[in-house]
């Protein structure tokens, strides 16, 4: 070998280590990138990655300084300085030094792989396998794709399971795009009230999927200005029906809602097109977001309380006047309840059908039966419920409401549409469900 | 044009004679050495030591050793410059040159300091020149040519320093230390036993010595290293921003340019008897003291503080950054 080739084979090494150097250094770049973005709850485009071929390809075609590397890494070669003087020998042309120092640059044995075993590739190594191993622990998901790998939102309306599928077991489908909805300017921090929230609007999963607190509290206000957005279109377009190009444009949007009863009505009406689809999907939505916004005024009442711990004189004691109008209702999950009472605009009115139109106190004044559809703004009078033992849990679903002002310390009051929501969000059997409302009616004080 | 083997030759050559010497000298290598240095350099030494330490003996056995002639000069405050380099004399056919002792291959210049800064400076002209001017014809001086000068450090009276300027065209210094009680026993044992001294036989021609210094020449000193030497040079000027506190305290003056020149020359000197065929950073560490100690002027505070100009030449070292 002689001088020429030995130098040409070191630059080798050499640049063959830049671009080592370089890619673990991009690599350990987007690993924390990446890490930080998960931990603030946003996410890195798969593109980036390119960064790290990009890096090494410029690490290795990075202009060296020949004459002092050279010398750094004839020492790591073990052949000293003998690297650097025979590249002087070789600018000069011919001399007597040229043959003995290659003579003893090869006696040496340099092994090029030495060069990428110094400290610098150790802790860039390191680093990496760090960052690897917090990105592990830091995954939202350990089953699932992180956010950032979620499918565009086109790709889920391709894969949006049925109604019944995506109710019972699928997750609800994520969405992309976190900048598009209004509501998520504002992430709320997360509180237990989100629990309830999530269930109303067809987020349970993110629950349980192993999202951090800020990150379900991220996901349910993007859910929330989703809908919103929906409402507010739908409303702007349904006077005189939804056009044609207005249907198109909100498809993509009605198939990218969480809850798969509310996606499947609407969907149904934007297919259907005109006045009266488009009012009932306007008053679908509204109500979903009126029960929303329920459950998050209850939370900011009682930031504190566990759900399933409150105290069922503290269900449903809220007066409020949701969208549907029915009153007093603060407890039970609205859209379940707008799927099963009569006003589920989405849902139909058969549902509600034996709903008999009595709970508690009396008969109610307005006419609680199956196509029971309340005026909006209409207060149904307070039902006296003195829920105890076991039964207790079914119509406390969770959301221990201070007690409204008015009522003071008056019994807890719900609606015959609460208890018949609960009943069946509860997944009591039908033919246990009659029992059920008659013992609280019983204890109600009106047999 | 020297090739491989006039350098497998010179090297063999020099490690013959440093066995040589070694025969001759107890003790003294580094000494030696940078008196080997000086001459591979075509430079020159100044040797410094108390009397008695055997400086006239080593540059003896290395003249003879070298196979170099040699000439000794006693310098004394009545000493001429016509005494060093020649004159001219009349004979029958009109004026001829006489040479004088600096005429030689090896020229000890013993206690130079004794002789009157002008017969001084008729040394160091022929030192820088390698030439001496009598009236209005110059003569070259043979090649090689090395002045060995010595100097007593402690018997100051009636002496005259050497300026600055004169010290620094000498491109090695050397102290010559007192020998330890093993080599002193060595010593006395070889001068009062048998016949005594025997010089080393000649092992070098002029013309090997030439040869040897052509290829210390052509040692490669890759670019970082010329760097690092520039830089120790300059950690020894106080106001050089890489100047160590010690060195901003205590020097006056740093060293000049030769003093990297030195410190070059004797890294490839090193190298080259070293048996190595590059010079490295430890050549360069080598020779730092030899090439800087008598080039740094420490101030009057150094002086009162007794901090050496070794020290300061250690301190700027430790100050650069090795490549």
């Amino acid at each position: 070998m002689d001088e020429r080739a030995i130098l040409r084979c070191v630059r080798r090494w050499v640049r063959a280590r830049n671009g080592l150097r370089a890619g673990l250094v991009a690599v350990a770049l987007v690993l924390g990138a990446a890490l930080a973005g998960r931990l603030l709850g946003r996410s890195l485009p798969t593109v980036v990655w390119l960064a790290v071929p990009a890096l090494a390809a410029v690490g290795w075609g990075w202009p060296l300084p020949w004459e002092r590397l050279l010398l750094q890494v004839g020492r790591k070669l073990g052949v000293g300085e003998r690297l650097a003087a025979l590249d002087v020998v070789i600018e000069r042309g011919s001399s007597p030094l040229a043959g003995p120092l290659c003579a003893e640059i090869v006696a040496a044995h340099p092994r090029g792989w030495r060069l990428l075993a110094g400290p610098v590739e150790y802790g860039a190594s390191a680093l990496v396998v760090a960052l690897a191993v917090a990105m592990g622990f830091a995954s939202p998901l350990s089953g699932a794709p992180p956010q950032a790998a979620a499918p565009a939102a086109e790709e889920v309306v391709g894969t949006v399971p049925p109604p019944d599928e995506a109710a019972g077991e699928a997750p609800p489908p994520v969405m992309e795009s976190p900048a598009v909805y209004p509501a998520q300017a504002e992430i709320p921090a997360y509180s237990p009230y989100h629990d309830l929230l999530a269930s109303i609007l067809g987020l349970e999963d993110a629950l349980t999927g192993g999202l951090s607190g800020d990150e379900v509290a991220a996901r349910l206000a993007q859910e929330e200005g989703l809908l919103r957005q929906l409402a507010e279109r739908i409303a702007a377009a349904a006077p005189g029906g939804l056009s044609p190009s207005e249907r198109a444009e909100l498809a993509p949007l009605a198939r990218q809602v969480a809850r798969p009863d509310l996606r499947e009505r609407l969907s149904e009406l934007l297919d259907q097109g005109g006045e009266v689809p488009a009012r009932e999907a306007e008053e679908a939505v509204a109500a979903v977001l009126a029960a929303a916004d329920r459950a998050s005024e209850d939370g900011e009442h009682e930031p504190t309380g566990a759900l399933s711990d409150a105290p069922v004189a503290g269900a449903g004691s809220g007066t409020t006047t949701g969208a549907e109008g029915k009153g007093t209702v603060a407890g039970p999950p609205a859209p379940r309840d707008a799927e099963l009472d009569g006003s589920d605009p989405f849902a139909g009115g058969e549902e509600g059908a034996d709903f008999p139109g009595t709970v508690g106190g009396g008969p109610v004044e307005s006419g609680p039966t199956g196509d029971w559809a309340p005026t909006p703004g209409e207060e149904e009078p307070n039902v006296v419920v003195g829920g105890e033992g076991e039964m207790r849990a079914y119509i406390v679903p969770g959301i221990p409401g201070e007690p409204s002002p008015s009522a003071g310390n008056a019994p807890t009051a719900l609606t015959p549409q609460d208890v018949e929501v609960t009943l069946r969000a509860r997944g009591i059997p039908p033919e246990l469900r009659s029992l059920v409302r008659r013992y609280f009616e019983l204890i109600g004080g009106n047999p | 044009m020297i090739t491989e083997r006039d350098l497998i030759e010179a090297r063999e050559a020099f490690r013959l004679l440093r066995e040589r010497i070694a025969g001759v000298i107890v003790g003294q290598e580094e000494v030696v050495e940078i008196a080997l240095w000086a001459l591979l350099a075509r430079g020159h030494v100044l040797l410094e030591g108390v009397p008695g330490l055997g400086k006239t003996l080593l540059v003896r056995s290395l003249a003879r050793a070298l196979g170099l002639s040699f000439s000794r000069i006693q310098f004394t405050p009545d000493l001429m410059p016509a005494d060093i380099v020649g004159t001219n004399v009349f004979s029958g056919d009109g004026f001829r040159f006489l040479p004088g002792p600096v005429f030689a291959h090896v020229v000890l210049a013993d206690e130079v300091n004794r002789a009157t800064p002008k017969t001084q400076s008729a040394l160091l002209e022929a030192m820088q020149e390698g030439q001496a001017t009598i009236g209005t014809e110059t003569h070259p001086l043979p090649n090689p040519f090395t002045v060995l000068a010595t100097q007593n450090p402690i018997e100051m009276e009636g002496t005259y320093p050497l300026p600055e300027a004169q010290v620094d065209r000498f491109l090695f210094k050397a102290e010559v230390g007192f020998p330890d009680e093993g080599e002193l026993v060595e010593i006395v044992r070889r001068n009062t036993e048998g016949v005594g001294i025997r010089l080393p036989e000649p092992i070098l021609s002029a013309d090997a010595v030439r040869r040897a210094q052509a290829v210390v020449a052509e040692y490669p000193v890759p670019r970082p290293l010329m760097e690092y030497a520039a830089a120790l040079v300059l950690a020894t000027h106080p106001k050089s921003p890489t100047a160590p506190e010690a060195v901003r305290r205590y020097v006056q003056y740093g060293a000049s340019p030769r003093g990297g020149l030195a410190l070059i020359l004797g890294a490839k000197g090193r190298a080259f008897l070293a048996g190595r065929h590059h010079v490295g950073v430890e050549d360069i560490q080598a020779a730092l003291r030899p090439s800087l100690v008598h080039r740094v002027i420490p101030n009057f505070r150094a002086d009162a503080d007794g901090v050496g100009a070794g020290q300061l030449v250690d301190e700027a070292a430790r100050a650069v950054r090795v490549p």
